[in-house]
């Protein structure tokens, strides 16, 4: 009985082979970092990448950066960091239960997940216009590629900055979507109260994703789009 | 059923939840104003090494804020603990062999600033 996947609104199911709640709490949050730990490794290698071309081709990948908008990087930043505590949000809600005079605590959790939703679509849509931009300066790798440089020491390599600079935001990006498709699924759960005091480990899980993906921007922003700004605009 | 799971939910939300918003709120105003130093930083011309390690330490700051706050690790088990730290402890090492690695290879040319300390 009480094996079965706790449909109820209480949602407070144990399953059979756990012993205790926290013991499943545990278990749950223990997965969804062993989970992070492979996604730590999967953009490290990424980063690694990048370390090891920066110091090949310094100049190449500060010219690079140099054709990125700063203030859009930044502002799309400070958005991500609001999608957080708003997943933080949510997640909060579900803990304590947090309901208000009007509104129970179904509505919290589901305002949370909307307001993650939101500022997720406005940094993609944002990326979107930044990609757009890229393509019409033919900075996409490929063919067609025109180094955005010509005076310094090897302008072509500039092609290896914006490979990492697609491959890494478009992985990242990639990460929002399925975060954001999975949201959308979970909406109409949350604001019916399945996330509440007695069960929210599997919206917790789902927040460690999300704060995840937030970090990982964190060091791309400054790592893509800063490294050139102390620099003399390369021609 | 329904009594001993009312019962083993009160334990189970428990006292290290924390019950305001305040802490997330602060930690929110605090990644906000670390982006802002960043690019401030990124402004003064440090030189090629000193640019990048300040820019890695606001990062460091800002990923250690998201992890020990919004993702609950500060008040976490010791397991949780070790397990999340230890994705990021690979990704130095990653790099520090990664970096010992090609400072020291003869025939790559590697940004002055970032070899110059190698001597």
């Amino acid at each position: 009985m009480a094996s079965s996947h706790a449909e109820s609104q209480s949602g407070a199911g144990l399953a059979h082979h756990f012993e205790t709640h926290d013991q499943q709490k545990q278990s749950a949050l223990l997965g969804m970092w062993l989970f992070l730990s492979q996604e730590v490794l999967f953009f490290g290698g990424l980063f690694a990448v990048y370390v090891h071309y920066r110091m090949m081709y310094d100049e190449a990948f500060i010219a690079g950066s140099q054709q990125l908008d700063v203030f859009i990087g930044a502002m799309n930043t400070l958005v991500l960091l609001c999608s957080s505590f708003t997943m933080v949000y949510a997640v909060w809600a579900a803990q304590t239960g947090h309901r208000t005079e009007k509104r129970d605590n179904g509505w919290h959790v589901a305002a949370g997940l909307v307001g993650t939703l939101f500022f997720g679509a406005i940094f993609l849509i944002v990326k979107t216009f930044e990609y757009y931009g890229k393509y019409v300066h033919h900075e996409i790798p490929g063919h067609g590629f025109i180094p955005p440089v010509s005076n310094i020491a090897n302008p072509e390599a500039t092609e290896i900055y914006f490979s990492l600079y697609f491959g890494m935001t478009g992985l990242h990006a990639l990460h929002m979507v399925i975060g954001m498709a999975i949201m959308l699924f979970i909406l109409p759960r949350a604001r019916r109260g399945y996330w509440n005091t007695k069960n929210h480990n599997f919206i917790e899980g789902f927040g460690l994703y999300w704060h995840f993906v937030d970090i990982v921007w964190i060091f791309l922003f400054p790592f893509l789009y800063l490294i050139g700004e102390s620099v003399p605009k390369l021609t | 059923m329904a009594h001993s799971t009312s019962h083993a939910s009160e334990a189970h939300s428990d006292d290290h939840e924390h019950h305001s918003i305040k802490p997330h709120v602060i930690t929110l105003g605090l990644l906000f104003v670390l982006t802002l130093v960043t690019y401030l930083v990124s402004l003064v011309h440090l030189g090629p090494l000193l640019a990048d390690l300040v820019a890695l330490a606001i990062a460091v700051v800002k990923a250690v804020l998201v992890v020990m706050v919004f993702m609950h690790v500060r008040e976490s088990t010791s397991l949780i603990k070790i397990t999340a730290g230890a994705g990021f402890f690979w990704v130095f090492l990653f790099f520090a062999y990664l970096a010992a690695d090609v400072l020291t290879r003869d025939g790559i040319t590697v940004v002055e600033g970032w070899s110059s300390w190698l001597g």
